[in-house]
C-alpha cells in the first residue's frame, strides 16, 4: 500500500512518485540517494543527465517527445548526451516514469543495468512492472470517474487522492 | 511552486558540462519542434525536404541527437530561421556631440604634461 508524493510542482508540471508504506522516501528519492554519488564518471554522467533534462522538464513540462517508450504511459529518460566511448561492462543507469500528460509526471525507480534488454534485469523489470500496474490502475479509475487524461485539474485529484 | 530538497542537491552538483549539453540538446529540439509547428509542416513533410526518414526526423525531435553544424545550417535553410545563433560583437555606434566653441591651431597654445606616476600624458589647450 501507499500514496503518490508531490516531488516537483511549476507552472507547467507536477512531478509525483508512489511512496510505499513503510518507506522513509519515495521511489525517486531512493533512485537520487543510491545514485548520486556514484563513483564511476560514465555513472555519473548519466546520473547528471537525468537530473538536467528532468529539471528541463520544469521550464518545458513532460513533452512525449522527450521519453523512450517502455509500453503504454510508462516511458524511460533518455540521455540527452553523448559518450565518447561506453564501457559496457559498466553498465547503464535507467529512469522509468508515468508519463500521463504534459502536466502531470510520475517519476519512479531506476538503476544501473549491464542487460541489453530490460527483460533480462529482474530489478529494473521490477520498475517497469510497477508502473505498468499503476498506469492500468490509473486508466480504470480515470474511466470510472468519466474523464480524459487531458482534464489536469480531475487527474491531478485522481493521483493526490488514489492509494497504491 | 514545490521543491525538494534532495533533487535540487542533486542538481547542484552537476558537471557543468552535462548541464549545458543536455540543456543545448533540448532547447535545439524545443526549437525545431515549435518552427515546424509554426509553420504547419509535418515531420514526414520536413523528412522529404531534408533528405532524411521520418524516424530520422522523429528522433532528431528527442533532444538526444548530436547535430552536426552542417546539419544546423541546413535545417535553417529548409526551415527559413535560425537554429541556433551565435552572440556577435554589437556595431559600433557613433555618437556624436555638438562642440561650441572651437579652437583653431592658430589659436591654440600646447601644453604638454607626463605624469610621471603613471606615464600618462594629457595635452591642455590654451587660448594665447
Amino acid at each position: 500500500m501507499g500514496k503518490f508524493e508531490l516531488i516537483l510542482e511549476t507552472d507547467m508540471v507536477c512531478m509525483f512518485s508512489p511512496k510505499y508504506d513503510g518507506e522513509e522516501m519515495s521511489e525517486f528519492e531512493n533512485f537520487l540517494l543510491a545514485n548520486n554519488a556514484h563513483v564511476h564518471p560514465q555513472i555519473k554522467r548519466s546520473f547528471d543527465a537525468i537530473i538536467t533534462a528532468i529539471d528541463k522538464m520544469r521550464e518545458t513540462g513532460a513533452c512525449e517527445r522527450y521519453f523512450r517508450p517502455e509500453g503504454g504511459n510508462v516511458k524511460a529518460i533518455p540521455l540527452y548526451i553523448s559518450f565518447v566511448r561506453v564501457n559496457r561492462k559498466v553498465g547503464k543507469l535507467r529512469l522509468y516514469c508515468l508519463r500521463l500528460s504534459d502536466k502531470i509526471l510520475i517519476l519512479g525507480g531506476g538503476a544501473v543495468t549491464t542487460a541489453q534488454k530490460n527483460e533480462d534485469d529482474p530489478v529494473l523489470l521490477r520498475f517497469i512492472d510497477d508502473l505498468r500496474d499503476i498506469d492500468q490502475r490509473i486508466k480504470r479509475i480515470v474511466k470510472q470517474a468519466d474523464t480524459n487524461f487531458e482534464d489536469f485539474v480531475a487527474l491531478k485529484r485522481i493521483i493526490e487522492t488514489i492509494t497504491l | 511552486m514545490k521543491k525538494n530538497d534532495l533533487f535540487e542537491q542533486c542538481l547542484a552538483n552537476v558537471d557543468p558540462e552535462v548541464k549545458e549539453e543536455v540543456r543545448l540538446n533540448m532547447d535545439i529540439a524545443n526549437r525545431i519542434y515549435d518552427l515546424l509547428k509554426a509553420k504547419k509542416m509535418t515531420q514526414r513533410q520536413f523528412a522529404a525536404l531534408m533528405g532524411k526518414r521520418e524516424s530520422e526526423i522523429s528522433r532528431w525531435l528527442t533532444g538526444s541527437h548530436g547535430f552536426t553544424i552542417s546539419t544546423l545550417a541546413k535545417i535553417a535553410a529548409v526551415l527559413g530561421e535560425p537554429i541556433v545563433q551565435v552572440k556577435r560583437q554589437p556595431e559600433m555606434k557613433y555618437v556624436f556631440v555638438p562642440i561650441n566653441s572651437f579652437i583653431s591651431p592658430t589659436e591654440k597654445f600646447d601644453v604638454l604634461c607626463t605624469s610621471k606616476a603613471n606615464g600618462n600624458s594629457t595635452i591642455s589647450y590654451k587660448n594665447k
